[in-house]
């Protein structure tokens, strides 16, 4: 949700830096995903003094323009442009809202000194544009120069200075409020937050636009579910003049992000984001009579606002006349209803309906709005007739109008009571936070005291009507504590306590996936779901309802799918030895299977060491159009899969070890890697991984792994023979057969300077 | 004997649950299918609240679904245990979203809770800080705010400075009345705390990996780094 600085300046005296204001509203628990800024210093304000035809484009002009120190000659594209027109002027190194930087720029042989601005461009209204004297004229376009026509500025503009002084300098938090504070889902919620943080009340005057009824309607609201609906009020105006919206309307909905339609949708859409209540006007012609508040009958269809047809059923609840539907109640309104250019009279509702109800009902349509989003969150009752008396008295007062008076139905709501201690907020907390800061807390967020006990030991304090979230004394305790920020609160140590975790399932799943590593294989992690095409099994699987993908539907009834998908995936390891550890999905069951692995060279070694694990179960080989099908090269794959429980009983110790070293990840290419093989004789000595680190130094060497080793007399005592695989590859190319050879024979000339041969 | 490699995940979740094991958390499991009945509404997430589309879930045909959060096991592992308890567990959940380079449909979490008479925010703070700072280093930045979850009041989040931004590490709180009574507990008696670690994003911010799904994808070149 959006809010604006300069909005929130009209409610509270704000601080001007906006990252303070993002401090307070993350301490308070809103998240801020990002903040605009509309900068409007760097712009000049122009006077047009000269246009004339591009000597050789065209669809170019060529204007001088003064802005005030000096005139620029500025080519544009546009058309809607006068002599004596003052327009916001971009010079050479400025830099635009859309990130466009301002040049030098030849245009068709004419150097332009910078460029004349679109609202668009500036993040300012482009209809704001149409306001001004004249209507706009569209612009003819080349190389996306001066696109849509050019802001013509009031005449009170004054060359020279900054536009900032016509649209002022603003920022635009975007804020994630959490599901549960439908308070703050409007700039008066969000005031009272910052208010309630840094001691100021917001300035909330709504008397200021004076509602005074001319008539009295005949029109009557009929209430049928006053569970749906506890409140329910309209306010007839007559005689409204029905236009485009003023420029301040204009920009502040493109600054929300709304698109404007007319004066009356877009005042309503001002007044909910600035209040928080959701109002909707209809156009009164289009209502036979009374306005009727009632579930739909099964069936009832409502063509809406969007242009959809919805099918309602029993339970939604509609706004309807005696003949047909007007709206779905809180969500949406029809379109036959609606408030258009030709509209004579309106109807403007302002009610509260049911949270679960309008939940239930968008859900089952599949519609979110703005005013949906809001019920669904909790509207304070309090507000819905205060706000559409100002709305009304504005309405009436600025585009013409006859109001008539409010005409309301329901019942005021008692507000909640929370009883709490002082002593169980200070122990949930563990703060030592003073009775009077606890009271002084609350009082700052319209939580008052009711009564207390004599020895001011507990309190009952009374929830005011906008916070449906309050409802328990742990949520007052939050209130403290987050309004006298979280990072104070003191962090303790737990009384120390001592357990035995090594018979758990946990412990012996990492003892088993130790010793599989000590025997050469690599542990790898798949998806639990998978695609038709990837099931082996035939037995009955269980499948997902709302998968991502087809691909992705059914629950894995086996670890081998994933296995032979990593193997297909790296054809440049020989042998790949592998092994998971992981759930595993009968129709009914869910077990937790080992999976051992080994593809390509070698499965010998694999048959004789699966011997020595003492595991019973039979090696099996993948078939060939399973090896087809998963797109695997290699000859040959052979698995052991089984319930890891079955280990057990042949490993009884249950011990692994920790993680000592912190390695550090290197980016993975795209582009093809290649193994080769090197035996090198070396010193006895230089262990192992010191010739690892050497090959390393090569910077195309993204791995180096041992797997031979041996000495014989023919070497000569002092030395052993090593062979590794090593693997080298480019981050932004594939390398040719000669670049391959090249570093090769660099990695091998490298070695012999530390007195390492190669084998030949 | 060449050795093979442990998956990072494995790895970062040992690290883990050390030092969790050194705090005296028991180490329990649950299962990747749950209802939703321990999986949101004992855990006080209401099926007509709005705070349930916060979890996108995949559900499945037979009207069960794949857990969104380790926390479905609170419930389950207080119906044969008594306060004082303190409990962790690791576990693989899911979440019907987009995938893109730090958000992905399968992911790891360490769910831990701990129950007792005396149980304050501020000692979730302390262990929680103690965490990180063991994990990341005595100078790690961390920085507490509030937040909501049904299932605690208060709610917190932890962030914790990772290359000059602030990076959202784990969701906690009091546990919520309503969740203690659900597991047989007296809320007037006892107090807990709960969080939940996203064990896949603090594994890459410890060894730098840059995309979520990578440790999905079943590839050696990075396996084999580690």
């Amino acid at each position: 949700m959006k809010v604006i600085h300069s909005i929130l300046k009209q409610f509270i005296e704000l601080p001007n830096d906006p990252h303070k204001i993002e401090e307070i509203l993350v301490t308070l628990g809103h998240e801020v995903e990002n903040i605009e800024k509309i900068n409007n210093d760097n712009i000049v304000i122009g006077a047009i003094k000269k246009i004339s035809k591009h000597p050789s484009a065209d669809r170019l002009l060529t204007t001088d323009v003064s802005i005030g120190s000096k005139n620029l000659t500025v080519v544009t594209g546009a058309t809607n442009i006068n002599v004596g027109d003052k327009v916001p002027v971009a010079q050479i190194g400025v830099e635009l809202p859309n990130g466009l930087k301002i040049e030098k720029r030849n245009l068709r042989g004419v150097d332009s000194e910078g460029m004349l601005c679109s609202g668009q461009e500036l993040k300012i209204s482009q209809s704001a544009g149409l306001l001004f004297e004249r209507p706009r004229l569209v612009g003819r376009v080349e190389n996306s120069i001066d696109s849509e026509g050019i802001l013509i500025l009031p005449t009170r503009a004054k060359v020279g200075e900054t536009l900032s002084t016509i649209f002022p300098n603003d920022y635009i938090y975007d804020l994630e409020i959490t599901p549960n504070r439908g308070d703050c889902l409007s700039h008066l919620g969000i005031a009272c937050e910052i208010g309630a943080f840094i001691n100021k009340i917001p300035n909330l005057d709504l008397k200021k636009e004076k509602f005074i009824p001319q008539f009295k309607t005949s029109r009557k609201a009929i209430v049928r579910n006053s569970i749906l609906c506890p409140q329910y009020n309209f306010i007839e105006i007559r005689n409204v003049k029905i236009s485009q919206s003023p420029e301040w309307l204009k920009i502040f909905l493109e600054k929300i992000g709304l698109r404007p339609i007319n004066n009356i949708v877009d005042f309503i859409n001002y007044i909910m984001f600035l209040y928080g209540q959701p109002m909707h006007a209809f156009d009164a012609d289009k209502i036979h009579r009374n306005i009727i508040v009632d579930t739909a009958h099964e069936r009832k269809k409502i063509e809406t606002l969007d242009n959809l047809t919805h099918k309602l059923d029993e339970k939604m609840l509609m706004i309807r006349d005696e003949k047909k539907a007007l709206a779905i109640a809180g969500i949406i309104g029809s379109k036959n209803s609606a408030v258009s250019d030709s509209t004579k009279n309106i109807i403007l509702e302002s009610a509260i309906f049911d949270p679960i109800s309008i939940r239930k009902t968008r859900k089952k349509l599949n519609i979110s709005t703005d005013s949906s989003y809001r019920f669904e969150r909790g509207i304070d009752p309090e507000m819905t007739q205060k706000i559409i008396k100002f709305a009304a008295g504005f309405i009436a007062n600025n585009w013409s109008g006859k109001a008539s008076g409010l005409v309301s139905i329901g019942k005021k709501r008692n507000h909640k009571k929370i009883k709490f201690s002082y002593k169980k907020i200070n122990d949930l907390i563990g703060a030592n936070y003073t009775p009077k800061n606890i009271f002084k807390t609350l009082e700052k967020l319209g939580i008052n005291c009711e009564s207390c006990d004599t020895k001011k030991t507990e309190c009952v304090v009374e929830i005011p009507s906008w916070r449906y979230d309050l409802n328990i004394e742990a949520d007052l305790a939050e209130e403290v504590a987050r309004l006298n920020e979280y990072k104070k609160i003191p962090s303790k140590k737990m009384a120390a306590r001592s357990i035995d975790n090594s018979k758990t399932d946990f412990n012996f799943i990492q003892s088993l996936k130790d010793m599989l590593v000590e025997n050469g294989f690599t542990e790898i992690l798949s998806y639990s779901f998978y695609g038709k095409n990837e099931k082996i099994s035939t037995n009955k699987s269980l499948e997902i309802a709302n998968p991502i993908s087809p691909g992705t539907k059914i629950m894995r009834q086996s670890l081998l799918p994933g296995a032979l998908k990593c193997i297909a995936r790296n054809p440049e390891y020989d042998p790949i030895k592998i092994f998971e550890i992981g759930r595993v999905f009968g129709s009914q069951s869910e077990n937790e299977n080992l999976i051992i692995v080994w593809a390509g060279k070698g499965i010998d070694e694999f048959v004789n060491n699966i011997k020595k694990i003492s595991i019973h179960q039979k090696i099996k080989f993948t078939d060939a159009k399973i090896l087809k099908k998963f797109k695997i090269r290699k000859p040959s794959v052979a698995y052991v899969e089984l319930n890891a429980a079955d280990l057990k009983e042949f490993n009884k110790n249950y011990t692994y070890a920790k993680i000592k070293e912190r390695k550090i990840f290197r980016e993975i290419s795209k582009f093809q890697a290649t193994v080769f093989d090197v035996s090198l004789i070396a010193n006895k000595r230089i262990f192992p991984s010191k010739i690892e680190k050497i090959i390393s130094k090569n910077p195309f060497v993204t791995n180096v792994e041992l797997f031979d080793k041996f000495s014989h007399e023919k070497l000569g005592k002092e030395n052993i023979s090593y062979a590794f695989h090593v693997t080298i590859e480019s981050s932004d190319r594939n390398l040719t057969s000669a670049e391959i050879t090249d570093i090769s024979k660099s990695i091998i000339n490298y070695l012999a300077k530390h007195n390492i041969k190669i084998r030949r | 004997m060449i050795k093979g490699h442990l998956h990072p995940i494995t790895q970062f979740l040992r690290l883990t649950t050390d030092f969790f094991d050194e705090e005296g958390f028991e180490i329990i499991e649950g299962n990747e299918i749950e209802t939703e009945e321990y999986n949101f509404d004992l855990l006080n997430v209401p099926k007509d609240h709005p705070s349930r589309d916060v979890q996108d879930t995949f559900w499945l045909e037979n009207g069960k679904l794949l857990r969104t959060h380790t926390s479905a096991m609170q419930i389950r592992a207080m119906e044969n245990r008594k306060p004082p308890v303190r409990i962790i567990v690791p576990g693989r959940c899911f979440r019907h979203e987009a995938t893109d380079t730090t958000h992905e449909t399968t992911f790891y979490q360490l769910e831990g809770f701990a129950i007792d008479k005396n149980i304050q925010m501020s000692h979730l703070i302390g262990v929680l800080e103690s965490f990180l700072k063991n994990i990341f280093g005595r100078k790690t930045k961390i920085r507490i705010r509030p937040h909501f979850y049904p299932f605690v009041e208060p709610g917190m989040d932890v962030d914790m400075e990772f290359k000059d931004k602030w990076k959202e590490v784990l969701g906690s709180g009091m546990i919520h009345p309503n969740v203690l009574k659900n597991m047989g507990v007296d809320p007037n008696k006892f107090q807990g705390f709960a969080f939940g670690l996203g064990i896949d994003r603090l594994m890459m911010m410890y060894f730098g990996i840059n995309d979520i799904r990578l440790s999905y994808s079943g590839d050696l070149k990075l396996l084999k780094q580690f």
